[in-house]
């Protein structure tokens, strides 16, 4: 049965042991060594919503059909690092890949004092890879003016860099995922980019990106850039749980 | 101007800097590759225009007229 909610006892009212269990037994966060023991004690009288501390922090609630972990939350996406910049040439974020995380989402956006191509080298030990050739990516786009819509495409092998924004753009949204960049295999990379081509709201730009590194080094971090000028905005980076 | 801001994800610690000379040597070589691809993509968009415009008006030679060349080609923007 489940809980009773509340009751205002008031002086010399009787006390059922029906009452002890609705209003107290049933509604307090009760403590078990563990799951084990819970079940022991509660599998004929669990209702949804009564709460059970297992042991070791965990708090559980009784769904109506199964106990769910509700504390500590474990969400799958989980904030690892991020910063807002002003007038810089470039944004380095140091140590937020770790063997915690095989994945990373990273989402921000970005403004160039020219327009110019924003991209994202990975580091290690403090230092940018800046080798051509170990960036290899494509894109394709779609871009919307007044007068007409027009797609194309655009790849390098030889690049230093992925790209999160494309040459002509100087605001962009942009977010993407880095794919076992910690690993020692293969980093992968995909990005999506929008943004208003020259500032002009009637010049929109769409551009998806997808690529991998052609060497096996671990990274731990990585570095944005303008191809020229300085850029303002904010990058967030986020670990993907794996389980 | 050219300063860098550079954080720590595990230590939380964040620093606004000047470059050092080799990202500076970095970044004068980003420049000029930039540079260098922003004229090779001009120079490909005055020949791609140049072309199309020769298109269209040896479409127009045949008697097509500019509604027809759209919905022909529609590549073809003027």
């Amino acid at each position: 049965m489940a809980g009773l909610g509340y009751k205002d006892f008031t002086a010399g009212a009787v006390l059922t042991a029906a009452q002890v269990d609705g209003y107290l037994m049933e509604q307090a966060v009760m403590n078990f060594a563990g799951t084990a023991a819970r079940g022991s004690a509660l599998s004929s009288v669990q209702a949804a919503g009564m709460m059970a501390h297992v042991g070791g922090g965990t708090v559980t609630v009784y769904d109506g059909s199964a106990w769910q972990q509700v504390y500590p939350n474990t969400p799958g996406l989980v904030y690892v690092a991020g910063t807002a910049f002003s007038a810089v040439s470039s944004v380095s974020v140091n140590n937020c890949f770790s063997a915690t995380y095989e994945n990373y989402v990273y989402i921000g956006h970005v403004a160039c004092t020219t327009q110019a191509q924003v991209g994202l080298r990975l580091r290690v030990s403090g230092t940018d890879n800046s080798t051509a050739g170990n960036y290899l990516w494509g894109g394709a786009y779609t871009r919307w003016v007044t007068s007409a819509t027009v797609a194309g495409e655009h790849s390098s092998t030889t690049a230093t860099s992925f790209p999160l924004t494309d040459a002509d753009g100087n605001f962009s949204f942009f977010e993407g995922k880095l794919f076992s960049p910690f690993a020692s295999r293969l980093t992968g990379f995909n990005n999506v980019q929008a943004y208003n081509q020259g500032g002009s709201l009637n010049d929109g730009y769409w551009e998806a990106f997808a690529g991998s590194m052609t060497v096996t080094t671990s990274y731990t971090g990585f570095t944005i850039f303008p191809a020229s000028g300085n850029i303002s905005g904010s990058i967030s980076i986020y670990g993907l749980r794996n389980s | 101007m050219a300063d860098v801001i550079e954080i720590w994800a595990d230590t939380q610690e964040s620093v606004i800097r000047p470059m050092t000379a080799e990202e500076l040597a970095q970044r004068e070589k980003d420049e000029a590759e930039a540079e260098a691809a922003a004229q090779a993509a001009a120079q490909q968009a005055a020949q791609t225009a140049a072309v199309t415009q020769l298109a269209i008006a040896h479409a127009k030679s045949l008697g097509f007229t500019d509604e027809m060349i759209a919905v022909m080609y529609p590549n073809l923007a003027p």
